[in-house]
Formats: structure tokens, sequence, C-alpha cells
């Protein structure tokens, strides 16, 4: 186990072991006045501490205060987690009527500020260390109901509960030996998490003199106490607020060890956010500067220390078709992303290779050298039209932001030319379609979005990924046959991902197959799939029905 | 948007009801007699006698109710003993005061907990993430009754920067520079740790948002990185973020209770706690049933705020 969690469960031991033995430790007594010693310094004689301005020991307060706020916020938690369970499991059991009763009631308590109803109850049952943790119990109760519900909600539907129903078992029986075991776990973890808060608003009631009375004190009536002497002993008031920050801080640091440990999805989370472009592990260029207009050399790509291209090369020029074939995992997306370093980084790192596109060297281009090819000279069409569309903004907004970022079109001046595009793209009238948000179209038109965006600043490189994986027949041949227009018009290169033999026959000059990162086989397409000579190409091209 | 508005303002009534029904019950469960409960253990027969009749004392609850209610919509919320004054001016007195420390420490939580969120996001697994993490960490597990002491010893003692209370009015004769510098330690407790854990649960939604497809898509369009990061990431990252900041303005509505009694600040918090302590039963329920019903207002605002950004709720 890490350094952290171990020093966290030492303190909570340390301060659960001292709250449970306060009455036996060699102490003196914390109600105990001295009027001759009155505020004592630290390390005094007989008192480690010092002492308060009636003379009390204030070590042995400070043991007995965290015995008594120890004890009131286990209670709160223990009374919140009780009702609060117990209305939860019924709801999420029975559901219907008496769900809809026990929620909306819950509902109405979490229409209130937090604390503010904590008060009201106070207010009602009159101030009190016993009234406070109930009121601060009952504020909890939402908490611990809302968590419990959803969970018995799931299993009351699984056919383990659903068999013993029908085997003829009580509810009651059901609920003890089908529902509660599993729900069990759900309700330690919550209470365990909600432990802190309960003891910082027992303590926050007492400091507000609405919790325990004296002689009676926690910790939260000892920091009320030595607030009056602030100016003269601060230490008076400032360790009890320590020891209530060190326990909380514990609880919490804790807490989040083990929910780090117990999902999942957290423990394989990657190591950071992706930065703006792919990192460059020692780059170097040994490509000439003339000639093709994309050359890719010997590209290796790793994620965590894992290859996935490993040393793919091959040239493109202006108006040729190139296609990237091989199944999925086999490096084909990660090779297209990094012509213009658009691999997610990290996890993802270019560790050698090199990339020339039209005379630039791609990996070791600055920032806004990048940003001055990507969507300009280098644009792509994404796979998963689903959610490659900011989900806020209208199609105007996604389609202009790229033609004002490159070539300073005003905002009226690009939503025009926003307009032409998604006409040329099938989306007509453009109109109807402008201010319209992702959501509100099919994929088939988000995919139309996407080509639109590709094409808004005449790229002389699109590199398509699956592009027409998710339209039907006819529209897929529509979009291929633009592409192929722009391409004799405008001498547009196209890098073609798909896995349809099909479509590639149709449209690509050349072809590369990728497997395992590894570019098993290269040449001209009608040479490629006539003869193929590596057996995963063979195999790749006898699987095709279509050939 | 306008069919909905109409909806949720509709809706506002039956939660509105049910929350004064919930502060109505909690003083009707008050042990003993409540006419003696609300004039205070000195109150004469005569006065008690009227009060009886008054608030439907000696009828059923629910005609109890009907003319509790009746007085409110009428703006009267009863007279407070304690203070020998009309609720309802003295919690409208005390509100402004109240709403300017916690609106400040709301927009500071909005400012500090999402700036810090987005920035432990974008520097994941660094020093800057690390160090903020602990930090947030230890601004949840503070209370902030001991951290108001210990800015006032800090900021008001020790370096004499600030004032650590005694503003009387928010309409005195101070002026705004007064007002700002009686706001300064207040409002920084009041905010720690709201901001802790608004930027605690930001850097979650940030982190999911900048690995989502569209944040490719925006970079692979060649956008400047900031139109990146704030016009795409931020922005769809605050979305979700939205309720869990009205939720967090009731934890400041909350907390003003504390920093309001550390700081001797004249807002509806302090008034709150001393109607407890001096059992003052009219006034408890006033401010909180004024308190009560601006929150529920206030969710409300929210969610249409959410709507109004995410048009995918607009369905």
């Amino acid at each position: 186990m890490k350094l952290v969690p171990r020093i966290c469960i030492g303190v909570l031991v340390v301060a659960a072991l001292l709250a449970l033995f306060a009455p036996w430790l060699p102490l003196p007594d914390p109600a105990a006045t001295q009027l001759d010693r009155r505020l004592l310094p630290w390390f005094s004689e007989g008192h480690l501490l010092g002492t308060d301005l009636l003379g009390r020991d204030l070590l042995a307060r400070l043991v007995a205060g965290l015995r008594l706020s120890l004890a009131a916020a286990l209670a709160a938690t223990l009374l919140a987690l009780t009702v609060g369970s117990v209305l939860g499991i019924v709801a999420g059991y029975k559901g219907g009527r008496t769900d809809g009763v026990i929620m909306r009631a819950i509902d109405f308590l979490m229409a209130f500020p937090y604390l503010i109803l904590a008060l009201a109850i106070v207010a009602t049952l009159g101030p009190g260390l016993l009234n406070g943790l109930a009121a601060i119990a009952v504020v909890n109760i939402p908490f611990f109901a809302r968590t419990t519900r959803g969970v018995t909600l799931g299993l009351a539907r699984q056919s383990f509960v659903e068999a013993a129903r029908l085997s003829g078992r009580s509810h009651l029986g059901i609920l003890r030996h089908e529902i509660l075991p599993n729900v069990l776990p759900t309700i330690i973890v919550t209470g365990s998490t909600t432990f802190g808060w309960m003891l910082l608003e027992t303590a926050g009631l007492s400091f507000l003199g609405l919790g325990a009375q004296a002689p009676q004190a926690d910790l939260g009536s000892l920091l009320a106490d030595g607030r009056q002497l602030m100016l003269v002993a601060p230490g008076v008031a400032l360790l009890p607020g320590l020891v209530i920050l060190v326990l909380v801080l514990a609880l919490n640091l804790l807490g989040d060890h083990l929910r780090d440990r117990l999902d999942p999805r957290l423990r394989h989370a990657p190591a950071g956010a992706p930065g703006a472009a792919t990192t460059v592990i020692a780059p170097f260029s040994t490509l000439s500067t003339n000639k093709p207009l994309l050359h890719v050399d010997d590209l290796r790509v790793a994620f965590n220390d894992q290859p996935t291209v490993k040393g793919v090369g091959f040239t493109l020029e202006h108006g040729q078709t190139l296609g990237l074939v091989g199944e999925s995992g086999s490096g084909k997306s990660v090779t297209a992303l990094s012509l213009a370093r658009l691999v997610a980084s990290p996890p993802g790192v270019i560790t050698g290779g090199a990339i020339r596109f039209d005379g630039h060297d791609v990996l070791t281009a600055t920032p806004s050298q990048l940003r001055a090819l990507r969507g300009r000279r280098i644009a792509y069409i994404f796979q998963n039209p689903r959610s490659t569309l900011n989900p806020l903004l209208t199609l105007a907004a996604q389609v202009g932001q790229t033609l004002r970022a490159h070539q300073g079109l005003t905002a009226a001046e690009a939503r025009k030319r926003a307009a032409a595009l998604l006409e040329e793209v099938g989306l007509a009238p453009a109109a109807d379609y402008l201010d319209r948000h992702p959501h509100q179209l099919s994929g088939g038109q988000r995919q139309r979005v996407v080509i639109a965006m590709a094409l808004a600043n005449d790229a002389d490189l699109i590199g398509a990924d699956e592009p027409t994986t998710a339209l039907d027949a006819t529209v897929q041949k529509k979009v291929i046959d633009l592409l192929l227009d722009l391409q004799k018009k405008r001498g547009l290169a196209l890098l073609f991902i798909s896995h349809d033999l099909g479509v590639v026959k149709a449209v690509c000059h050349h072809l590369v197959v990728l497997r395992h990162g590894e570019l098993v086989e290269a040449g001209p397409t009608a040479e490629v799939l006539a003869n193929p000579q590596h057996p995963y190409a063979q195999a790749l091209v006898s699987k095709s029905p279509r050939l | 948007m306008l069919p909905y508005l109409v909806r949720r303002l509709l809706l506002l009534i039956p939660i509105l009801l049910g929350v004064s029904l919930v502060v109505f019950l909690l003083m009707a469960l008050i042990p003993g007699d409540t006419a003696q409960a609300i004039l205070g253990p000195f109150a004469n027969e005569e006065n008690l006698t009227a009060l009886r009749a008054e608030m439907a004392l000696d009828r059923p609850l629910p005609a109890q109710y009907a003319a509790w209610l009746g007085n409110i919509l009428q703006g009267d919320l009863g007279t407070a003993h304690s203070l020998s004054r009309p609720v309802a001016d003295e919690v409208f007195e005390r509100l402004g005061a109240t709403l300017l420390l916690a609106g400040t420490a709301f927009l500071l939580t909005c400012l500090l907990g999402l700036g810090a969120g987005a920035i432990m996001a974008l520097r994941q697994s660094t020093w800057v993430d690390r160090t903020l993490t602990f930090a947030v960490l230890a601004g949840i597990s503070t209370p902030s009754f001991a951290l108001g002491l210990v800015l006032v010893l800090l900021f008001a003692v020790w370096l004499p920067w600030f004032p650590a209370s005694g503003l009387y009015s928010v309409t005195g004769d101070g002026g705004a520079p007064d007002l700002l510098a009686h706001l300064a330690l207040p409002a920084l407790t009041l905010t720690l740790v709201t901001s802790a854990i608004v930027a605690r649960l930001m850097r979650g939604q940030m982190l999911e948002v900048l690995r989502q497809d569209f944040v490719r898509t925006a970079r692979a369009q060649g956008l400047p990185e900031r139109t990146v990061l704030f016009g795409h990431a931020f922005r769809n990252a605050l979305v979700p973020m939205i309720p869990v900041l009205a939720l967090q303005a009731g934890y400041l509505l909350g907390g003003a209770v504390y920093v309001e009694t550390i700081f001797a600040w004249p807002g509806i918090g302090r008034a709150i706690v001393a109607a407890i302590s001096t059992r003052d039963v009219l006034l408890a329920q006033g401010c909180i049933l004024v308190v009560a019903a601006g929150y529920v207002v206030l969710n409300l605002a929210a969610d249409v705020l959410q709507r109004w950004l995410d048009p995918r709720l607009d369905r």
C-alpha cells in the first residue's frame, strides 16, 4: 500500500483509540477548573497544551471533545444511514406509488439549502447536541435514500429477485436475504464518505452554540470557546480546528484512494489530457525537400510504450488516391492522424520516422505551422459522425469557424460560405440547416457536415477515415462521387481508409495493406488485388465477396 | 423554450407550497404551547389569546396552515418577540447583506473553482495538478468556521489589512471601498470550500471533454488552441457543472451562517442563529422561509440556464 493511505489509516486509528479510551487516560478531569492556573502556555508542568480561561487542561478537553465529536458524527451517520437506506430500499423495491410518495418527500427536503434545513429542525427541537445531530442526520437522509434506491432499483429487476418472488418468499424475506446483502456494500461506502461531512457539520452546529451545550464540549464548542481568546492565545481555538481538519482530510484522502482502487475506469485512466499536437520523440528527416506532396518514411507511433505503428512508409501525389486497408487495430487511423500530428498525446507518441508534406517537415513543425497546415492544407473526414461534431454549436458556427480561422472571413461572410458548402454536400436548402444543432440531424447528415468542414478551405490532402461507413448506399455513392469530382477539378490528394474493398477498388490508385502496425503489402490497386503476395493480403482479398 | 419556461414557472407553485408546508409543520411540531413559543416566556394572557385567534391555533392543522399562508401572502410574517418588530422588516433588511456576501462568494467560486478545475485537467499528472489536487482536498476538509478564524488572525490581526468585523449595514456611510474591505475576508472564507468542491468536479468534467472526438475535430480544423480549449472544451464541460454550481449556492447560503457569525456580518444567517438561541420562532421561520424560497427560484434559474446552453435538452 502507498504511504498516504497508510498515514490516513494511522491517524484515524489513533483518533479512534484516543476517543475510546479517553476516560482511562492519565489526563486531568477536562471539566476541573483551577482559577490560579489560568491560560498557562504550552508545555507547562502537568499541562502539555496549557490551560484555558478557567484553568481547564486543554489536552484533556481536546481529547474529550474528540470523543464527543466522533460519537456525535457516528450517531448522525448511523441515523441518516439507517433511515435513508430503509426509505431508499423500500422505494426502489416497491416502486410505483410508494416510490413516488417517498421520492417526492425527499425532493422537498432537497429543495432547502443544506444547512438551512438543519437549522430549521434545530429551531423546532431547540439547541442541544442530540437535537443537532438529529438535524444533521435528517438533512443527509436524501443522500442515502437516493443512492440505495438506485442500486435497489437495479437489483429488483434481476432474475434472482424475480425467482425468489415467484417461489413465494415474503417481501420481508426477499429484502433481507436477496436485496440487503447486495445493497450493503454501497451503503457502507456511502456512509464512510459522509462521516467526514457529519463531523464537520455537527462541530459546526456546536460552534454556533446550537449543538453541544456547556459543560459538554465537542471540537466545535472548543473552537467557539477559544474564539474569545483569539488575540491572547490563538492556539486554544486553532488546535481543535486543526484536529477537525486532519481527521476529515484523512477520511477524504482514504476515500479517494479507495475509490481509485475500486473503480476500474479510474485505474486505467490515460496518463493525461491530450495536448494540441502529438508528441514527437527523436524526429529526424532524411527526406528530400522537393518531390511528392506527401512522403511518409518509417513512421513509428507508440501508445503507452506499446508500438502501434511500426515503420510505415508511402508517398502520395496530387490528384491521387491512396487506400489504407487492414483490420481494425492495424494502425490505419493512427497513421492517417499522424500526418497532422492529431494522435491523442498522451497516450500516443510518435517515436520515429519522418513526414514531409509539400516541403514542410510535419514532425518538427511549430504549433503555429501545424495550425496553418491543419484544416487549410490537410483536412480530415473522421469516422464516427455521432461524436465528431460539437453538440453545443450550430452548423453555421462549426463550418464557419474553420473559414474564419484560415481565410479571415467576417461572421456574415463565413455564414454565407458555410451555406454554399452545406448545399455542395447535399444539405439543401442550407437555410434549413445552418441554425440546427448536430443532435437534430441523422447520422448521414452529420457525416456530410463533417465533409463540408473538410472541404471548406480547398485542402490539398484529405484524410478520409471510413467516410461512408455510416451512410446508406445512395448517399455513399454521392459522397464518393463528390470527392472524386473535387479530385479531378482541383488535384486533391486523398488518403482513403476503408475496410470495404469494393469502394477501395473503385477509388484508389494505390493500396497500402497494414497488419499489426506493419506494412505488409503496397502497390497499384489492381496489382495488389489481382496478385497479393503477403498471406494476410491474400486472405483479405479472398474474404471480400465483391471481388 | 417559452413553453418550457411557462411550465417550469407553473411548477414553481407546488414546490413553493411544499416548502412552506415543511416550514409550517416544523413550527407546528414544536412541543408545548405554540402561542407561548411564539410570544416568548414573558407574554401576557391577553396577547396569547389574541394570537391564538389570529393564527387559528384552536382549529385543526389545515385551517392553521391556511391562515398562516394567507398572512404570508399579504407580506405578514408575524412579529419577532426578541426584537419587537415585524419579522418581514428584519428579514428584508438583512437579506441584502447575505445576498451581497453569498453572491460575491458565488462569483469567486465560479472563477476559482471552474478555473482551477480546468487548469488541473489541462496539466493532468503534472506537479501543478498534484499540488492543486491536494489543496482541493484540504479545502473540502476544512471547517469554514476554523478557516475564518485563521484568516482573521492572519489578515486582520498580524497583518492588519482588512477589518475583521464592524459592518453595521450594507448601505452605510463608508461607501464602496469600505464595503469591499469588510467583504474581503468573509467572502474569501465562504468561497474556499465551495471552490474546492467545484474545482474537483470541474477537473473530471474537463478531462472527460478533452478526450472527446469533437475536440480533435476542432484541432484538425486548425483552430487556435485558445478557441479549442475555451470555445469547445470549457464550454462543453460547463453545462453539466451548472446544477453543481446551483447546489453550491445552497451550501453558500448555509455556510453564510458560520461566516456571518465569525465576522459579525449583519445578514440573515446570524439572524437565524440568534432567533434559535432566543427561541424566537417566527423570526427563525421567516428567515428560513425566505432563504428556502430564494433557493427554489435559483434552482429554477439554473435549470433554465442549462437548457439554454445545451440545445440537446430542449426537446
